[in-house]
């Protein structure tokens, strides 16, 4: 074979493992052990930790909640560089972890993603765009799990949009340490409400969650039919870039926040009465990401 | 010539290898941090806030 033709042939070979790795299959399981087999559009079906520092998150929310971690990155075929880790409270799925040294990132992407059902992905990306948000990863076929595009809202919030291949979780009240409620702190609440509507097919109501404060402190929820599925407030940290925070159900907050900087983490609001009943806080894990806290049901809480 | 035809050959080597190397990453998550999202990246912000009015669960 001459030169030329071992050139040729050694250039097709790359252009022949290219293509395999654009057909890469990533088989990612599915958010429930227990489908439903029906989609709950604009509810919160997941949520995603990314981390820069994947053990110490893991031994924060094992500590803190009792979780429990299974790392699947090569068996879902995203190959060893890539750790993805499903997470667990009481042996019921309820999030992943990724960690994002592996992926090379020029910026810190340290957050909780959250994953919003949709029934149709491809319409959810088209109407992301059209209200002003972009589409940083297309929608992409995650076999068991289904189709996830991960998005930035219009005020630049990152979130995913997925629509499952089996059918979303079924609503059920979260235990002690699982995830209770989904809640975006935005700059422009009026926009963000028409771009969540209009997303995840939701329909927003007012509620003024603190009588004492100005008016900027009114609340948006957003239900589907009589389920409220996530919430939209002003921000209250002025320094902190639009962001979906998630909450988890908690009995005491401040025993929670006591326990913070000795697992690394910061506490960024400290234990407090909601003006409507029960107890909050706001705290940030080894990584950075925040996570909020609060007492539920709220007429238990004091 | 026969210099020319070695560097295309180790050209297409590596970047065979380059694409094969980062293309699961950037399936996913991997193009968050490739995009211009420059990132919530994090809570790392001043000390601990009072006064502030956090949402939560309504019912």
């Amino acid at each position: 074979m001459s030169a030329k033709r071992r050139c040729i042939a050694i250039g097709f070979l790359g252009a022949i493992l290219v293509a395999a790795c654009a057909t890469t299959n990533i088989n990612l399981p599915s958010v429930t052990d227990t489908p439903t087999g029906e989609r709950l559009p604009g509810k919160v079906i997941w949520r995603d930790l990314l981390t820069h520092d994947a053990e110490m998150s893991q031994r924060f929310y094992a500590e803190l909640f009792g979780w429990e971690f299974e790392n699947i990155g090569s068996a879902a075929g995203l190959g060893s560089n890539s750790a993805y880790t499903l997470i667990r409270h009481n042996g019921i799925l309820i999030g992943g972890m990724i960690d994002t040294i592996a992926l090379n990132n020029k910026n810190d992407i340290s957050q909780w993603v959250v994953l919003m059902s949709v029934e149709d992905i491809d319409a959810g990306v088209a109407s992301v765009t059209a209200q002003g948000g972009e589409v940083l990863t297309p929608p992409t076929n995650l076999q068991q799990r289904g189709e996830l595009a991960i998005v930035r809202d219009a005020e630049g919030a990152l979130m995913g949009l997925l629509q499952t291949r089996d059918g979303d979780p079924a609503d059920r009240e979260p235990e002690v340490g699982a995830f209770l409620w989904d809640e975006l702190w935005t700059t422009d609440v009026n926009n963000a409400t028409t771009f969540y509507e209009e997303v995840g097919g939701l329909e927003a109501a007012n509620w003024d969650i603190d009588e004492n404060q100005q008016s900027d402190a009114t609340y948006r929820l957003l239900k589907s039919g009589e389920v409220p599925r996530v919430g939209i407030m002003p921000n209250p940290l002025e320094d902190l870039q639009p962001v979906w925070v998630s909450y988890l159900r908690v009995d005491s907050p401040a025993a929670i926040t006591a326990q913070v900087a000795g697992l690394g983490g910061r506490v960024i609001v400290e234990a407090r009465p909601r003006p409507l009943g029960g107890e909050v806080a706001f705290i940030a894990g080894p990584s950075g990401a925040g996570i909020a806290l609060q007492t539920w049901p709220l007429e238990e809480s004091n | 010539m026969q210099s020319f035809l070695k560097l295309a050959r180790l050209m297409s080597l590596l970047i065979a290898c380059a694409s094969l190397s980062a293309c699961d990453d950037v399936r996913v998550y991997g193009s968050v941090g490739y995009s211009n999202y420059s990132g919530y990246g994090g809570y790392h912000g001043g000390g601990m806030r009072t006064g502030v009015t956090v949402g939560g669960r309504i019912y």
